[in-house]
């Protein structure tokens, strides 16, 4: 496993509680890739189902793991790594609930829980209807979270969320998560819970 | 309309944010520990002391210290600020940067209420 020092905020991710709901947020693909890719590793050292959703190329993603000497060989062996190129299910004609509900079936298929997912559901949060799409799901799984006996690491581009509301979108991703991890450069990365942003109860 | 802690939704789509006079969880936990951190470099702690630092009411303050102690922030028996606390205290400053560079800063309440 790759050591805490190249980026210390890896010791945030190691001590999430599980299991969690959480989200990364970067601005650079490469302090977002040590995050998502230590959140997979913990889950695969541990057992855990772990499913990498993508709507990359699976090679892609494996190379990337390989790169971070993540042993996906043996976890593949072990039927404890799972990557899938997932569909746009904004292209369903059943809509967002149905097509949410038959994607996490489809990958947990060969799987059994606790499960632990990273990525995103809708490919292109740049646009209005891809945002609030993403923030729909985002509610019904935030809400939903006990049923679902999982850990779910969401993982967002900021400069890929949609400009012109973006503050609006963030502030709504953070209200449906339980943590939060800004993934930027190592002296301004900070993992917090976004309950801390809410006021007391009178 | 309804509110949910510091966000504001209309129609369940969150505007932003906070009424300003009403401090959120993190500003509230950051100044009971500072208070606590700045009792505990002059010896005992007592939670008197830290509540006249904090200008709190006794009711409020004693909510928010079981809240502390509720998020681990504070130990149990003491206030005694706990490793996740000084975490907290040490990460306050990146949080606020990070909320400042998403923009997203606080709103008046009367800006807010041209969103609702």
């Amino acid at each position: 496993m790759y050591d805490v020092n190249i980026y210390p905020t890896l010791k945030d991710v190691d001590n999430l509680n599980e299991p969690n709901h959480s989200m990364v947020l970067y601005d650079n693909a490469k302090y977002g890739n040590l995050v998502k890719y230590r959140y997979l590793e913990n889950g695969l050292k541990k057992g855990e189902h772990t499913i990498f959703l993508t709507h990359d190329k699976v090679t892609l993603v494996e190379d990337e793991i390989a790169s971070l000497d993540i042993d996906i060989d043996n976890f593949k062996r072990k039927n404890l790594l799972h990557i899938y190129q997932i569909e746009n299910i904004l292209e369903r004609q059943d809509g967002l609930t149905s097509g949410y509900n038959d994607l996490l079936k489809t990958v947990t298929a060969d799987s059994k829980p606790p499960y632990r997912f990273i990525g995103c559901t809708i490919p292109d949060v740049s646009t209005l209807k891809g945002i609030q799409a993403e923030l729909f799901i985002e509610r019904l799984f935030h809400s939903n979270f006990s049923k679902y006996q999982c850990s779910f690491l969401c993982t967002y581009d900021v400069n890929s969320i949609e400009r012109t509301n973006r503050p609006s979108w963030i502030a709504q991703l953070l209200q449906n998560h339980h943590n939060l991890i800004y993934a930027t450069d190592p002296a301004n990365a900070v993992t917090f819970d976004p309950d801390l942003l809410n006021t007391f109860q009178d | 309309m309804s509110t949910k802690g510091s966000f504001i939704y209309q129609n369940d789509v969150c505007i932003l944010m906070a009424r300003r006079e009403k401090r959120t969880k993190l500003e509230i936990f950051y100044d009971i520990l500072t208070a606590i951190q700045n009792e505990s470099s002059s010896g005992e702690v007592k939670p008197t002391r830290v509540q006249q630092r904090c200008n709190m009411s006794f009711d409020k303050f004693s909510r928010y210290m079981e809240a502390l102690k509720n998020e681990g922030l504070i130990h149990d028996s003491s206030p005694i600020i706990t490793e996740k606390g000084t975490k907290l205290l040490q990460d306050y400053d990146k949080i606020k940067d990070f909320l400042n560079k998403m923009k997203l800063e606080y709103v008046s309440n009367e800006e807010a209420s041209h969103y609702v």
